[in-house]
C-alpha cells in the first residue's frame, strides 16, 4: 500500500443543530477503494458531502493528498478540490448530449496536452462500454447507462478521488451486482482512488479493499473486508456487517472462554488483563449435528429457514438460549430435532 | 385517467360534439371567407405600410413585454426558491397576485396616477407587471424542483458558481421559462384595453379602429386573420415549449433537493429591496391608485344607478356567455374524457379554437356574420354571448374533460348491471360525479367573460354597458375618478378564480397527474385576463 490518497481526521460536520458526523477519520490508500458503510441517518452521506466540499466542516481535516483542503483555516471550493461524484440517480444533465455531459469538466476543444476534448470523451465512453452513444440524450438510456455516464463524466478531469453515493442502489438487484463489480474493475485498472458510499454490508465487503463502518457519526472500525467482518471491534460493527450469534462467558482460562456451547478460543489471543463478558460469532461458525433422541446435553431445533444457497437453524439450547446457525445449502433436519452445536474458529470479545 | 377505447361513442354524443365544434369554428370561418371573397382588394390591404407598422409596432410590443417579464420574474423567481431571504411565503403569494389584475385596469391606474404616460414603453412596463407571474410561476416551481445533485457535480467538475448558474440552472429553466413568455406573448398580442390605453398602434387597436372609422371593413378583417395566423403560432409553440420543458427529466427523480444559498446581510438588503419594489410596481401602485381615485373623487361622480345597470349588464352577458359555452363544451369534454380515437382527438383541438384568440378577432367576425346571414341578431345580448362562448368555450372544455375523466367509467357499468338505462347510469354515476367540476368550468367562464372588453365593445346592443366597457368608457374622456368603482369591482372579479385556482391546487397539489391537469388547463384561464 502507497501513501493515502484521502485522509479525514477528526471530522466534525452539523448542519445547525448537533453535529451529524461527530469526530470521524478515516484513510484511503492511492489507487484503492474505500468503502463507507453504515445506516441511513449514521452520516455517511455528509461525510461524503464534506469531502466533496458542499458542506463546510465544523472541526477536524480533510486531505486529499497532500493538499489540506479542510481544516485549520482552509476551506477550498468544490470546484478546486479535483475531486469526482457519482450520485444516486446519476445527476446527468438533462439538456446535454451523452457525450456533452461526459465532457462537461474538460475545456472545450483541446486539453492542455494538446489531444481534442473528443478523444477523451470518446476513450471514457468507451471505457464506460458506451461507444457510439455520444449523441444521445440523457433521457433515452436506461438506469445502469445512465450511472456510466456519470462515472465517465467524474473520471474525465483524472481526479484525485472519485466519490460514489450509493450509486447503484437505484438498480435492480441483478444489475446492482454485476455493474458494481464492474465498476470497481474499471477504477481499479485506472489506478482511481474511490470511495463508496452505501448502505449495503454485502456490496461494501465484496467491492472495497477497505471497509470504514460508520455508526451515528463517528468511524467506528476500518480495515480490510475480511478483517471488519471478522474481527468486529464492538457488538455494534459485528451487527451491521452480518448476523451475530452472542453468547455469555462463563469462565476464562489462558485465552479460551467456556461458554454453554463449550470453550471458545478467543481472538485476539494475547490475555487481557479485563475479563470479557460476552463473545460474539458467527452463524456459520456454528455447525449443527443430530443428535441421539434422550441425549440430555442436546438441543431442540426450533425452526428451519431454506434460503437457497443456505440454510439458518435455529436451535433452543438445554439452557433455554437459542442460537442461530448458518449450514450451506439445505439440510435435512426439521424441527423438533435434537441436535449437539460445536463451535468452529475462535470467537470476538465483545 | 381511466380511458376506454373498445365501445363506440353514442352517436348522439357524437353528432352534439361535431355541430359544437362546427358552431365555434364558424365565426373565424366566416372571417376567412369574407377575406379570400375580397381578392385583390385583401391582397392590397395586406401589403400597405399601414400593415408593416402594425406588424412591426406589435413585435416590438411582445419583445418588450417579454423581455420585461424575464427581467422581472427570473431574479424574483431565483430569489423565493433558492435564497433564504426573509418571508418567502408572503412573497410568493405577491408574486402570483397581478394575475388577479386585468392589465387594461393597470393601465387605467398608471394613467390616472400619471396622465401623461403614453407610448410602446409605458405599455410594455405595465404589461411586463401584469404578466411576469406567468413566467416567475413555473420557474420558481421548477428551480425548486431541480435536482441539486446536477449543480453539485457541475461544481465538482471544477465550475464557479456563477459558472452553475450560467451553464447548468439557465438551460434546465429555460424551456420552462420559454413555455411562460409564449404565454406573455400570446396575451400581448391579444390585449386591446392597455394597448388603447396608452394609444400604441397594435394589431387590436388598429383593428378597431379601423372597424369603427371606416366603411372599408376589410383591411380590418385582413388585418386581424393576420393576427389570428400569428396568435396561433405563439399557441403552437408555447404547447411545444411545455411539452419539452416535461420530457426533461433524468433518473429516478429521487436526487437531492435543490441547493439553497444562504445570504450575506447585504445581499439580504439587496434582495428584500428588489422583492419589495416589484411588489410595490405590479400591486401596490395600481391597487393604491385606483383607491385613491376612488376616495378622492367628488361624491356626485359615483353614480349608483349607472354602476348597478353595468353591474347587472356585465352578469347577464356572462351568464349567458358561460350557459352558451357549457353547451357547447359538454359534448366535446365527455366525447375527450371517455374515447381516445384520433378523430376525438381533432375534434378536441377543433374546439379549442378560441384558446388565444383575440376578443377583437371573434368580435369583428361576429359583426361581419351577424350582418350577413341573420342582420337581426346584430348587436344583440345573444350575439355578444354567443362571442363570450366561443372564446371561453376551452375553459368549460377542459374542466368538463378533467371531471368526466376522474370517474372511472367501470361505475357506469355497475349501474347498468344494477337495472338502470343508459341515461340513468350516466347521470347518477359520471354526471353525478363530474357536475361540481363542470360547475366550476361554467364559473371560471363566467367570470373571465365579466372582464372581456374588445368584442364587448363591438357586439353590445346600443346603450348596454357592462363594467369593462364602463371603466372604457370612462377613461376615455379621462374621468379617472368615475372610472375607479369599475375598476375596483374588475379586480375583485379577477381575484375569485386565482383565488378558487389557489386553493385547488392547495387541495390537489399531492396527485401529480391533477397537478399536470391543472397547469394544461391554467394556461387557457389565464390567457385572457382582459
Amino acid at each position: 500500500m502507497t501513501a493515502s490518497a484521502l485522509a479525514v481526521s477528526d471530522l466534525v460536520v452539523g448542519y445547525g443543530g448537533p453535529p451529524v458526523v461527530r469526530q470521524a477519520s478515516c484513510t484511503a490508500a492511492a489507487g484503492t477503494m474505500l468503502a463507507v458503510v453504515g445506516a441511513s441517518g449514521s452520516g455517511k452521506t455528509t461525510l461524503l458531502r464534506a469531502i466533496a466540499g458542499f458542506i463546510p466542516v465544523t472541526s477536524g481535516t480533510i486531505l486529499i493528498g497532500d493538499r489540506m483542503v479542510d481544516g485549520a483555516g482552509v476551506m477550498t471550493p468544490p470546484e478546486r478540490r479535483n475531486v469526482g461524484i457519482v450520485t444516486q440517480d446519476g445527476s446527468l444533465f438533462p439538456h446535454l448530449t451523452v457525450a456533452r455531459n461526459v465532457g462537461f469538466g474538460l475545456p472545450r476543444r483541446m486539453l492542455p496536452d494538446g489531444t481534442p476534448t473528443s478523444d477523451r470523451v470518446d476513450e471514457l465512453l468507451h471505457l464506460v462500454g458506451l461507444s457510439g452513444l455520444g449523441d444521445r440524450s440523457p433521457h433515452e438510456l436506461s438506469g445502469g447507462q445512465q450511472q456510466r455516464v456519470a462515472l465517465a463524466r467524474a473520471l474525465a478531469p483524472r481526479p484525485d478521488v472519485v466519490l460514489l453515493d450509493e450509486p447503484f442502489s437505484a438498480l435492480d438487484a441483478g444489475l446492482r451486482i454485476e455493474l458494481g463489480t464492474e465498476v470497481r474493475d474499471l477504477l481499479q485498472s485506472a489506478g482511481t482512488t474511490t470511495v463508496l458510499v452505501t448502505h449495503d454490508q454485502d456490496e461494501a465487503l465484496s467491492l472495497a479493499d477497505s471497509v470504514a463502518v460508520m455508526i451515528d457519526g463517528r468511524i467506528a472500525q476500518q480495515g480490510a473486508p475480511e478483517e471488519v467482518y471478522a474481527r468486529p471491534s464492538s457488538l455494534e460493527v459485528a451487527d451491521f456487517l452480518g448476523e451475530v450469534v452472542v453468547l455469555p462467558v462463563l469462565s476464562l482460562a489462558a485465552g479460551v472462554a467456556t461458554t454453554v456451547l463449550g470453550d471458545i478460543s478467543l481472538d485476539p489471543t494475547e490475555v487481557s488483563s479485563e475479563v470479557p463478558h460476552r463473545v460474539a460469532l458467527r452463524p456459520e461458525q456454528l455447525v449443527v449435528m443430530p443428535a441421539p433422541h434422550g441425549d440430555r446435553e442436546a438441543g431442540v431445533v426450533e425452526a428451519v429457514v431454506y434460503h437457497g444457497h443456505d440454510s439458518m437453524i435455529e436451535v433452543r439450547l438445554p439452557d433455554g438460549a437459542v442460537v442461530r446457525a448458518r449450514a450451506l445449502g439445505s439440510t435435512e433436519l426439521t424441527r423438533g430435532d435434537p441436535v449437539r452445536v460445536a463451535v468452529t474458529g475462535a470467537g470476538q470479545r465483545v | 385517467m381511466t380511458r376506454t377505447t373498445a365501445r363506440r361513442p353514442p352517436l348522439p354524443l357524437v353528432g352534439a360534439a361535431v355541430v359544437a365544434v362546427v358552431v365555434m369554428a364558424l365565426p373565424l370561418a366566416y372571417l376567412m371567407v369574407r377575406v379570400l371573397d375580397s381578392g385583390p382588394e385583401a391582397w392590397a390591404a395586406l401589403w400597405r405600410l399601414r400593415t408593416l407598422e402594425t406588424t412591426l409596432t406589435s413585435a416590438v410590443l411582445v419583445l418588450l413585454v417579454m423581455a420585461g417579464a424575464l427581467i422581472l420574474a427570473a431574479p424574483t423567481a431565483w430569489l423565493l426558491s433558492r435564497t433564504d431571504v426573509p418571508l418567502r411565503g408572503l412573497f410568493f403569494v405577491l408574486m402570483a397576485l397581478p394575475l388577479a389584475v386585468p392589465s387594461y385596469v393597470a393601465a387605467y391606474a398608471w394613467v390616472a396616477l400619471i396622465p401623461s404616460l403614453t407610448g410602446i414603453v409605458p405599455a410594455a412596463i405595465v404589461m411586463s407587471l401584469c404578466t411576469f407571474p406567468y413566467v416567475a410561476l413555473p420557474l420558481s416551481a421548477l428551480l425548486r424542483r431541480m435536482d441539486g445533485g446536477q449543480e453539485e457535480a457541475a461544481r465538482s467538475l471544477g465550475l464557479t458558481p456563477a459558472a452553475v448558474l450560467r451553464r447548468v440552472v439557465a438551460p434546465n429553466a429555460w424551456p420552462a421559462a420559454a413555455a411562460g413568455l409564449l404565454l406573455v406573448a400570446l396575451y400581448t398580442l391579444a390585449e386591446f384595453g392597455t394597448v388603447s390605453i396608452f394609444r400604441v398602434d397594435a394589431f387590436t387597436r388598429v383593428i378597431f379602429a379601423s372597424y369603427r372609422a371606416s366603411f372599408d371593413r376589410t383591411a380590418a378583417a385582413v388585418l386581424a386573420l393576420l393576427l389570428v395566423v400569428l396568435a396561433l403560432a405563439l399557441v403552437v409553440a408555447e404547447a411545444r415549449a411545455r411539452g419539452r420543458a416535461a420530457r426533461w427529466r433524468v433518473g429516478s427523480g429521487s436526487g437531492r433537493p435543490a441547493p439553497v444559498l444562504a445570504l450575506t446581510p447585504g445581499a439580504r438588503g439587496f434582495a428584500l429591496a428588489w422583492l419589495i419594489g416589484v411588489a410595490v410596481l405590479s400591486l401596490a401602485v395600481p391597487i393604491g391608485s385606483i383607491l385613491h381615485q376612488l376616495l378622492s373623487s367628488q361624491r356626485r361622480e359615483f353614480d349608483a344607478a349607472d354602476f348597478l345597470g353595468a353591474l347587472a349588464g356585465s352578469v347577464s352577458s356572462s351568464s349567458l356567455g358561460a350557459a352558451m359555452a357549457l353547451v357547447l363544451a359538454i359534448p366535446v369534454g365527455v366525447l375527450a374524457a371517455r374515447y381516445t380515437a384520433r378523430w376525438v382527438r381533432i375534434l378536441e383541438g377543433g374546439a379549442f379554437i378560441g384558446h388565444g384568440l383575440p376578443g377583437v378577432v371573434i368580435g369583428l367576425a361576429l359583426v361581419f356574420l351577424t350582418l350577413m346571414l341573420l342582420p337581426a341578431a346584430y348587436q344583440t345580448l345573444a350575439a355578444l354571448a354567443f362571442a363570450y362562448a366561443v372564446l371561453f368555450a376551452p375553459k368549460a372544455i377542459g374542466a368538463t374533460r378533467t371531471s368526466v375523466a376522474s370517474v372511472p367509467p367501470g361505475m357506469e357499468s355497475v349501474a347498468r348491471s344494477l337495472g338502470r338505462g343508459p341515461i340513468s347510469a350516466w347521470w347518477t354515476t359520471t354526471g353525478r360525479l363530474a357536475w361540481p367540476g363542470v360547475a366550476a368550468g361554467a364559473l371560471l367562464v363566467l367570470l373571465t367573460a365579466m372582464k372581456e372588453l374588445p368584442a364587448t365593445l363591438m357586439l353590445r346592443p346600443t346603450g348596454f354597458d357592462t363594467l369593462a366597457t364602463r371603466l372604457w368608457s370612462r377613461t376615455e374622456v379621462e374621468a379617472f375618478g368615475a372610472a375607479a368603482p369599475y375598476a375596483l369591482a374588475l379586480v375583485v372579479v379577477a381575484a375569485v378564480p386565482a383565488w378558487l385556482l389557489s386553493r385547488w391546487l392547495g387541495h390537489h397539489a399531492s396527485t401529480s397527474e391533477t397537478a399536470d391537469e391543472v397547469e394544461w388547463q391554467s394556461s387557457p384561464v389565464s390567457v385572457e385576463k382582459s
